[in-house]
């Protein structure tokens, strides 16, 4: 198992990874077009070195990407998403790309890391079992085939 | 009140605002033939966030406290629900920017704060979202 900065290869699996039904619902995309625009956006922080890929056996399990800002008034915390392949989940490759991710951060310079989960999604247990703390909810946020989903906002200082 | 700070931070903002314009989702507030103001949506480009967006304003200090501040915000969101149909819009609003004093005077809900999300100074300052919702 490694831990690497990704590669524009990767944008493949990611593609496959947000198109599945049941991984895209934790998404705010819901096509095609908007699955490829995300991955631009992911994969295009690879110049920044923040776009990291987690690989069993030569394969990639699982993605993280820090959203670094350009200003440098809030250049110290910075927003980050994590999709792991769901046939790879409960092996730890979550937390072990977290931590990359923060270590990352550190190396950055960002002190104050977030993100944002919607209500159900299971990957807020691995947020809180990581020591990221709910500040705030967002109600209403998504809206897919009619029903509204709450984002909740989690925050840790690293 | 705002992320940016040096030239080029300003640059980069200024391009991204005027790249919204082009949506006509950006407001000019203008007195005497002069510019006094902006007010600009930042439409979500993925349906299941279509819904809501965020809102900006900026009036500068010549100009503010002569309600240029307000009416830009009662104009945006009413352009953002109207010609838009945007169920929620949101303000970001760092610090303590004048712009808390609008929202409570038109009655925005309050969604959520952040400390220390925008270093001013040698300080850090909050950052909150404020909400008016359409439905």
């Amino acid at each position: 198992m490694i831990i690497r900065n990704s590669t524009e290869a990767d944008g493949e699996c990611l593609s496959m990874w947000l198109d599945d039904p049941h991984v895209m619902r934790w998404f705010p995309v819901c096509d095609k077009r908007e699955i490829d625009d995300t991955i631009r956006i992911w994969l295009g922080y690879r110049k920044q070195e923040t776009a990291l890929t987690i690989e069993k056996d030569g394969k990639p399990v699982g993605m993280a990407v820090l959203y670094l800002h350009p200003y440098k008034k809030i250049a110290h915390q910075a927003l980050f998403a994590i999709i792991i392949d769901k046939n790879e989940r409960g092996k730890g490759y979550g937390t072990l790309l977290l931590q990359a991710v923060e270590k990352r951060a550190k190396e950055k310079g960002v002190s104050l890391l977030h993100l944002e989960v919607y209500e159900g999604n299971p990957a807020e247990r691995l947020y809180a079992r990581s020591g990221f703390v709910e500040y705030a909810r967002h109600p209403h946020f998504i809206k897919d085939s009619g029903e509204y989903l709450t984002k909740i906002m989690m925050q840790k200082t690293i | 009140y705002f992320a940016c700070g040096t030239d080029e931070e300003i640059d980069l903002m200024t391009r991204i605002w005027m790249g919204y314009s082009r949506y006509k989702c950006a407001l000019t507030a203008v007195y005497d033939g002069k510019p006094c103001g902006m007010a600009i949506l930042f439409l979500m480009p993925y349906k299941k966030v279509a819904h809501h967006c965020m809102a900006y304003v900026v009036v500068p200090p010549e100009f503010q406290k002569k309600g240029v501040g307000t009416a830009l915000v009662k104009n945006i969101v009413h352009l953002g629900h109207s010609y838009f149909r945007q169920e929620r819009i949101h303000f970001e609003i760092f610090g303590d920017s004048p712009l808390l004093k609008i929202m409570e005077k038109q009655k925005y809900n309050f969604i959520c704060k952040q400390d220390n999300y925008i270093r001013i100074g040698d300080k850090f300052a909050p950052r909150q979202v404020w909400e008016k919702v359409y439905l």
